[in-house]
C-alpha cells in the first residue's frame, strides 16, 4: 500500500484525523497533568491534615499510657514496698533489704501486668534501679540494671523537674523495642522511683495502628526499620526525614505517599525513633484518572467522527467537481479545442474560479494563435513583395538606360527629319512606344518603391476634391461617385501626383468590379488608433492616422486573390486589359510614404481599401512655379559617366545647350582631368554607381580642389539605400534616368543658377 | 487483737506518765542546743502527674505549707546508749498521728520505745493504715471516721506508715529508745534538755536523708551548740 498514491480525499481524511487525535491528546495529556497536579496538591494537603488529625490521635493514645502509667503508680502497696524497702536500705536495717519487701514489689507488679495488655512494666527505685520488672517476651532488664542513664528515667528522677506528658520514649532492651511511657513515683511530692509501661513495637503493633489511623504505619530509628506494614528501605525513609517541610509527597515502591512524622523519642543508643504514617496518593486519583481516560476517549472519538464527516463534506464539494474538471482536461487535450466548455454549475467557488481563468486562458491562447498566424502571412506576403519589387527594380533599372537611349536618341532624330514623311511618323511610333515602355518602366520602380519621391505636406481631402472630376470620368455614368472628405484633415507629407495615382488605381479597380453599376466611395478622416486595434495591425504604432478609403459595391474578392492582389502582374482581368501594376503601385506608394494600405473584402460584398498616413505638422507648401524656360548656358561641365552610350548622349546634349563638356568614363580619369584642367569646372555631372569609385567619392575628393564646383549626380537605380550612402551633400543634385535632353539641360541650368526649389528631379514623362 | 493493743497502749501511757516525776531527782545533766538548716533540695517537691482534671469530695490534696516546711520532719535524738534512760519517759501528751485530709499529722512521731500510738480518723473517708516495716508491721484495717485505732512499738527503729486507701498518705513513726530527742522549731532552733555528761552521738533523722551524724560531749550544767545541715556532703555521711 503506497501511501502518496492514495487519493486525495483519502489523504485529507486520514491527515485531518491524525492531526485531530494528536491535538485532543496532546490537550487531553496537558490538561490530565495540569488536573493530575492540582488534584495531586489538594489530596496530599487534605491528607496531610487528616494525617495530623490521626497523629494527635496516635499523640493522645501515648499520654493514654501515660496516665496509664501513673494511675498505676497509684497503688498503695507498691508505694508502700517501695518506700519502705527504700528506707530500710537507707537505714542499712533490716538486712540491706528484705527479700519480702522485693517479692511484694514483684508481686504488685505481676499483679498489674495482669490487668494491662501491656508488653513491658518496669519498676525502677528513686537511683533508677530496676526493682522489678515484667516483659511478655523475657526481654525484660533483670533487678538490680542501674537505668539511671536513661534520659526518661532521669528526667522522671529529678524532683526539680515537672511531671508533664512528655514523658515518652522509646525503650529498648536486647533487640526489642517498647514504645514507652516514663512515670515517676512520687510520694509526697517525693520521687521515690520510675515506673515504665510500654507497647513492644511490633508488627502487631504497626497493624494494628494501620488498622486504627487507615494508612501504612513505618517505625523507624536511623540504624533502621522496628517495623513498618509496608516493604521500605531505611534510606527511603531517611529520605524523608531529610526534608520533612518541603516533602509533599514520596515514592515508595512506585507509588505516591504522603507522609506525616511523630517522633516517638530516643532510644538508648542515642538515636531518634520516629513513627511515620503513609497514605498513598494513587487510590484517590485512580477515579479521576480513569474519568479523565474516558473524557478523552469520548473526545477524541467524537472529534475523528465529525473530522471524518468534514473531510468527506470537503472531498464530496471540491475534490469531485475539480477530479471532473481534471477529467475533462484531459478530454480536451485528447480532443484539441472542439471540446465544451466545463460545466462549473454547482462547484465550490475555487472550481469554478479555476474553470473560468482556465478557459480565459484558453481563449487567450487561441488569440494569439491566431495573430501569430496572421502575422506569418503578412510578413510572408511583404517578404514576397519585397523580393518581387527588388527583381522588378533591377530589370527597371537597365530598362531605364536602354530607354534613355532610345528615347534621347529618337528625340535627337525628331528634330532633324522633315516634319512630313512617313520617316517621321515610324519614329514618332517608335517615341510613343519607347514612352509607354517608360511609363511601365516607372510603375515597376513606383512598386519597389525605388522611384524618386516628390513629397510635401498635403490635404489629403484637397486631392481627393481636385481629382473628383476627373473620377467621374474614368468610372462612367453607372457608378455613383461619393467623396465624403473631411474638413481641416490632418496634413500628410506625400508626394501629391503620387496620391493621384493612388486614388486613381484604385478608382479603377472599383470600376472594373462593378461592371453592373455600384456606389464608389471615397473618405477622408483622422482616426486615432487604439492600442488594441494597433496590436492587430501590426506594424503600426497606436495613435493618430488619416486615413483615405476607397470603397466599392462590387463583386468582391476571395480571400485567395485577396492575398495576392498587391503582387506585381497578378491581375484578374482579361488579358490586355489589365498590366497587374495597379495596386502593386499603391502598395509601393504607400509603402514609400510611410503608410499602410488594408484591404477587406468578401465576395459579393464590395471591397474596401484603407490608407492609412501619419500625420505631419507642417503647413502646405505654396503651390509650385511653372517649369521655367530652358535657357542654355556657357558653363564648363565635368561629366562622368562609365556607360558609353549614356555618355555620349549627355555630351552631345550638353553640347547642344551651349556648355562646354569635359568627358571621363570613371573616377581616376575625373580626377586626371580635374587636376589637368585649366580654367574652372562649374559642374560635376556624375553617375552615381560606377565602377572605379562611386560619383559621391569623386565629389569628395575634388571638393578641396574646386570648391566653387557644384555637383549633380544621375542615377537609374535610385534606391532610398543608394541614395543614404551618396550622401547627397548641400549644394548636391540628383537627376533621375531616365531623363530627357530637355528634362537634363533644364536641371543642369537649375543648378548652376542655384534656383532649384525642390531638391528631387524633374519628371521625365512626356 | 485490737482490743490487747488498746490494753497495751493505755498500759504504757499510764506507766510513762507515772514515771515523769521521778526524773527530776537525777544528777545535773548538760542541755544540747543547736540550729537545724536543710537543704533546699529537700524543699523542692515533685508534683505528681495529674491524672484527673478535678478532684472529688475527700481528694484533696495536701497544703502546699506544710510541704515546702520540712523542718518539723526532723528529729534530732541521740543515738548513742543514755545512762539513766533505761525507763522510759511518761509522754506529756497523747501520741497521736490523725488522718485529716488525707494526709498524717504530724508527719514524722518520734515516740519513746514501747509507746502506744493511736490514729483516729477524722476524714469523712475510710482509711487503712498499715506498716510493712520490719521495725513495726501492722495493718490497721478500713476505719470510718472518728474511730481510732492504736499501735504499740516495742521496738526501736523507723516504722513507716501508709494508707492503703490513699496512696499518697506517709508517715514515719520514729521509735527512739531514749527520751533525749527534739523536734526544732520553725526556724529550726532545737534544745535537748537533761542530757547526762558524757560522750554521744546525736544523730538528726529526716525520712529523705541518710542519718547525719555528730559527735558531742555533754558537761553537766553546760549548754552545748551542735548545729546541723541536712544533707551533709556525702562523705562525711557515715556507712
Amino acid at each position: 500500500m503506497n501511501w502518496q498514491r492514495l487519493p486525495l480525499s483519502v489523504k485529507l481524511a486520514a491527515g485531518s484525523a491524525l492531526v485531530m487525535i494528536l491535538v485532543v491528546g496532546g490537550a487531553f495529556l496537558g490538561l490530565s497533568l495540569e488536573i493530575r497536579a492540582v488534584t495531586k496538591r489538594f489530596f496530599a494537603d487534605e491528607l496531610r491534615r487528616n494525617q495530623g488529625a490521626l497523629l494527635n490521635l496516635q499523640r493522645r493514645s501515648l499520654e493514654q499510657l501515660l496516665w496509664t502509667s501513673a494511675i498505676l503508680t497509684e497503688n498503695p502497696t507498691l508505694r508502700a514496698a517501695i518506700e519502705t524497702y527504700r528506707e530500710e536500705i537507707a537505714s542499712g536495717r533490716g538486712g540491706g533489704g528484705r527479700a519480702e519487701l522485693l517479692e511484694t514489689i514483684g508481686r504488685e507488679v505481676e499483679g498489674l501486668v495482669a490487668g494491662l495488655n501491656k508488653d513491658l512494666l518496669v519498676v525502677t527505685d528513686d537511683r533508677g534501679r530496676v526493682l522489678a520488672a515484667r516483659e511478655r517476651g523475657g526481654a525484660a532488664p533483670a533487678p538490680g540494671t542501674d537505668l539511671s542513664g536513661l534520659t526518661e528515667v532521669a528526667h522522671a528522677l529529678d524532683p526539680s523537674l515537672p511531671s508533664d506528658s512528655s514523658g515518652f520514649g522509646v525503650a529498648h532492651f536486647g533487640q526489642t523495642y517498647f514504645q514507652a511511657a516514663y512515670v515517676p513515683i512520687v510520694l509526697r511530692g517525693f520521687p521515690i522511683g520510675v515506673l515504665i509501661l510500654g507497647d513492644q513495637i511490633d508488627q502487631g503493633y504497626v497493624d494494628e495502628l494501620r488498622g486504627a489511623l487507615g494508612g501504612d504505619v513505618v517505625v523507624s530509628s536511623r540504624d533502621g526499620i522496628l517495623a513498618a506494614t509496608l516493604p521500605v528501605t531505611v534510606q527511603a525513609i531517611a529520605a524523608v526525614d531529610a526534608r520533612p517541610d518541603q516533602a509533599t509527597t514520596v515514592r515508595l515502591e512506585g507509588a505516591d505517599y504522603v507522609v506525616a512524622r511523630l517522633p516517638l523519642g530516643i532510644d538508648s543508643a542515642g538515636t531518634p525513633v520516629a513513627l511515620h504514617l503513609l497514605h498513598p496518593l494513587s487510590p484517590a486519583l485512580a477515579p479521576l484518572n480513569r474519568a479523565l481516560l474516558l473524557g478523552f476517549v469520548i473526545f477524541a472519538g467524537v472529534a475523528v467522527v465529525l473530522v471524518a464527516i468534514g473531510a468527506g463534506v470537503v472531498g464530496r464539494s471540491l475534490l469531485q467537481p475539480l477530479s471532473r474538471f481534471i477529467d475533462h482536461m484531459g478530454g480536451m487535450a485528447a480532443a484539441g479545442d472542439a471540446a465544451p466548455r466545463f460545466d462549473a454549475t454547482g462547484a465550490p467557488v475555487e472550481v469554478q474560479t479555476l474553470s473560468t481563468t482556465y478557459d480565459r486562458l484558453m481563449e487567450s491562447l487561441d488569440q494569439k494563435e491566431r495573430a501569430l498566424r496572421d502575422s506569418e502571412a503578412r510578413l510572408r506576403q511583404s517578404q514576397k513583395l519585397e523580393a518581387v519589387g527588388t527583381l522588378a527594380g533591377g530589370i527597371a533599372h537597365d530598362f531605364n538606360n536602354l530607354l534613355t537611349v532610345i528615347i534621347s536618341y529618337t528625340d535627337l532624330v525628331l528634330r532633324e527629319t522633315p516634319a512630313t514623311g512617313s520617316t517621321r511618323e515610324d519614329l514618332v511610333q517608335v517615341k510613343e512606344a519607347a514612352d509607354r515602355a517608360a511609363a511601365l518602366t516607372k510603375q515597376l520602380l513606383a512598386f519597389s518603391r525605388r522611384q524618386v519621391l516628390q513629397p510635401k505636406v498635403i490635404d489629403l481631402s484637397q486631392i481627393v476634391g481636385g481629382i473628383k472630376s476627373l473620377l467621374r470620368r474614368v468610372i462612367g455614368e453607372d457608378i455613383e461617385l461619393q467623396a465624403v472628405a473631411q474638413a481641416s484633415l490632418a496634413r500628410v507629407k506625400a508626394d501629391p501626383g503620387q496620391i493621384e495615382q493612388v486614388i486613381m488605381n484604385l478608382a479603377v479597380n472599383a470600376r472594373d468590379a462593378m461592371p453592373n453599376g455600384g456606389r464608389l466611395t471615397i473618405e477622408t478622416a483622422d482616426e486615432e488608433l487604439p492600442p488594441k486595434d494597433a496590436r492587430l495591425r501590426d506594424m503600426m504604432t497606436p495613435g493618430m492616422w488619416v486615413r483615405l478609403s476607397v470603397r466599392d459595391t462590387g463583386v468582391g474578392m476571395d480571400e485567395a486573390t485577396q492575398a495576392r492582389i498587391f503582387e506585381p502582374f497578378f491581375t484578374t482581368k482579361e488579358p490586355g486589359k489589365g498590366t497587374g501594376l495597379g495596386l502593386a503601385t499603391v502598395y509601393g506608394i504607400v509603402k514609400q510614404s510611410g503608410g499602410f494600405v488594408w484591404v477587406s473584402s468578401a465576395v459579393g460584398s464590395g471591397t474596401s481599401f484603407d490608407i492609412y498616413l501619419p500625420p505631419v505638422e507642417d503647413v502646405i507648401a505654396p503651390p509650385a512655379a511653372p517649369p521655367p524656360v530652358v535657357r542654355e548656358g556657357r558653363e564648363t561641365v565635368l561629366l562622368v559617366e562609365d556607360e558609353q552610350p549614356v555618355r555620349a548622349l549627355v555630351k552631345r546634349c550638353l553640347e547642344r545647350y551651349g556648355y562646354k563638356v569635359v568627358v571621363a568614363t570613371g573616377m581616376p580619369e575625373a580626377l586626371d582631368l580635374a587636376a589637368r584642367h585649366e580654367g574652372t569646372i562649374d559642374l560635376l555631372l556624375t553617375d552615381v554607381v560606377m565602377p572605379q569609385g562611386s560619383g559621391r567619392e569623386l565629389a569628395e575628393r575634388l571638393r578641396p580642389k574646386r570648391p566653387e564646383m557644384l555637383v549633380l549626380f544621375m542615377s537609374g537605380y535610385t534606391d532610398d539605400a543608394v541614395v543614404l550612402r551618396a550622401g547627397l551633400t548641400p549644394g548636391s543634385e540628383l537627376l533621375e534616368k531616365p531623363f530627357t535632353p530637355q528634362g537634363l539641360a533644364t536641371r543642369v541650368r537649375q543648378v548652376l543658377d542655384r534656383t532649384s526649389e525642390t531638391d528631387g528631379a524633374v519628371l521625365i514623362t512626356p | 487483737m485490737r482490743t490487747s493493743v488498746v490494753v497495751c497502749a493505755a498500759v504504757a501511757w499510764w506507766s510513762a506518765g507515772g514515771a515523769g516525776p521521778r526524773a527530776e531527782e537525777r544528777p545535773p545533766t548538760g542541755r544540747l542546743e543547736g540550729r537545724v538548716i536543710l537543704s533546699r533540695d529537700l524543699s523542692t517537691r515533685k508534683p505528681r502527674l495529674r491524672v484527673y482534671s478535678e478532684y472529688g469530695p475527700g481528694a484533696i490534696p495536701a497544703a502546699g505549707a506544710a510541704e515546702t516546711s520540712e523542718l518539723g520532719n526532723v528529729v534530732v535524738y541521740i543515738d548513742s546508749a543514755v545512762p539513766g534512760s533505761g525507763t522510759p519517759a511518761a509522754p506529756g501528751a497523747a501520741l497521736t498521728i490523725e488522718q485529716r485530709n488525707e494526709a498524717f499529722i504530724p508527719h514524722v512521731l518520734p515516740v519513746l520505745v514501747g509507746s502506744t500510738v493511736a490514729f483516729p480518723n477524722r476524714d469523712q473517708v475510710f482509711h487503712n493504715v498499715f506498716s510493712l516495716s520490719s521495725t513495726k508491721t501492722f495493718d490497721l484495717g478500713r476505719f470510718p471516721q472518728n474511730a481510732s485505732k492504736s499501735v504499740r512499738f516495742g521496738k526501736a527503729g523507723v516504722v513507716q506508715v501508709f494508707c492503703h486507701i490513699h496512696s499518697d498518705m506517709s508517715a514515719v513513726v520514729l521509735v527512739l529508745p531514749n527520751t533525749h530527742f527534739a523536734v526544732p522549731d520553725s526556724t529550726g532552733h532545737y534544745v535537748i534538755e537533761g542530757v547526762p555528761p558524757g560522750d554521744y552521738r546525736v544523730v538528726a533523722w529526716h525520712e529523705r536523708t541518710r542519718r547525719t551524724l555528730q559527735r558531742v560531749n555533754i558537761a553537766a550544767g553546760e549548754t552545748t551548740a551542735l548545729d546541723f545541715n541536712i544533707p551533709l556532703p556525702a562523705q562525711q555521711t557515715p556507712p
